[in-house]
């Protein structure tokens, strides 16, 4: 889900950044010293997971893990992403740097959305948050795939078409990212609630 | 601790393993008035790709065929050839082939059985993996840096 350079058209561009400026400066009022070094793990998580490759039928799927950049990081998934594909971008060329403002919103913005409409859920004991980990693992996979479908149809790409094969791709990741996000979301309500209020 | 053990897992059971679509490569060869090239993604997997050919300014359209091949005659030489391949997804690779030299090869076949640089291109190597996760440390160390400085001064007003 990483675009690269030259595929979208400059509106789309300098719209994804202006709104990845804009997530990064709510995420970064958002981090307090204690939650930094989680974020910094965080983003060092997601980073790394990109180049793990599941194998998985006959393909093989990587994590995205925003879902669960979301659920603790909230507005601080922006910065987080940031840094992780702006790295990834010059040391791998994944995606690139003009677009980079364009694949961090996609990849924060539907994990704060989900994140905090899974609120109400998480403080329903630990069923909740199981639940709630594997809504929000999943859905925002989800979501960042139908933000790649949509900015490819301002290109000319059929949205239709472009969503159903990129959702198609990503059902796997979504499936396994919810039963990630779901154990470990209810592992921390067992162990630290604090870190998921 | 046990995030670290995860993690450990993860890349463990990453290796070996094929990949999934990063990016893609394309490979091209002109003589004469015929192109040749090749598309692939990052774990050398051919890639079915839409392919532009901008020569001298005139634009051509082909695509790949199932080995990730392709090859277009242009109906004149040309010195500057533009190749764009689009396999979909946000994927997208340009090469540029000048020529003061056109209409000599520019890039040499590989020998059967030699690898041609996309699939050179295999992934990340654990040196570029590790360096950005010592710039993650970097920079949040430095964020914790800068906030745990404000943060101490109104928790502990001077005297």
């Amino acid at each position: 889900m990483h675009i690269s350079e030259g595929v979208l058209n400059p509106p789309v561009l300098l719209l994804g950044g202006i709104f990845t400026a804009l997530g990064t400066a709510v995420g970064l009022k958002y981090l307090t010293p204690e939650a930094i070094p989680r974020a910094a793990l965080l983003t060092a998580a997601a980073f790394v997971a990109s180049l793990v490759h599941i194998p998985l039928g006959p393909s093989s799927v990587h994590l995205v893990l925003n879902g669960l950049l979301g659920l603790i990081l909230r507005w601080g998934a922006f910065p987080s992403f940031l840094v992780c594909l702006f790295l990834q971008a010059i040391l791998f060329q994944f995606g690139g740097l003009t677009t980079l403002g364009v694949n961090t919103f996609n990849m924060a913005f539907p994990a704060v959305v989900m994140a905090y409409l899974a609120r109400p859920l998480l403080n329903k004991g630990t069923r909740g948050a199981l639940v709630a980990g594997f809504l929000v693992g999943s859905l925002a996979v989800f979501g960042a795939g139908l933000l790649v479908a949509l900015e490819l149809s301002f290109t000319g790409e059929n949205f239709r078409t472009a969503a159903r094969l990129i959702l198609a791709a990503h059902l796997p990741v979504a499936a396994l990212e919810g039963v990630i996000c779901a154990f470990i979301c209810s592992y921390l309500k067992r162990i630290r609630p604090e870190i998921l209020r | 601790m046990r995030f670290f053990f995860l993690l450990g897992l993860l890349l463990w059971l990453g290796l070996g393993a094929s990949s999934w679509a990063h990016r893609i490569y394309v490979f091209a060869n002109y003589e004469g008035k015929e192109i040749q090239g090749e598309v692939y993604f990052n774990d050398g997997r051919p890639a079915k790709a839409q392919i532009e050919i901008e020569a001298d300014g005139e634009v051509f359209k082909t695509e790949t065929n199932t080995q990730g091949k392709f090859t277009f005659t242009l109906p004149h030489p040309a010195h500057r050839i533009k190749i764009s391949a689009y396999a979909g997804m946000g994927h997208k690779a340009t090469v540029v082939i000048k020529g003061q030299n056109a209409g000599k090869p520019v890039s040499k076949q590989p020998a059967p059985g030699q690898q041609t640089p996309a699939q050179q291109a295999l992934g990340p190597s654990w040196r570029d993996i590790f360096c950005g996760l010592g710039y993650i440390v970097g920079v949040f160390g430095f964020l914790a840096y800068l906030k745990a400085r404000t943060y101490g001064s109104k928790k502990r007003p001077e005297n």
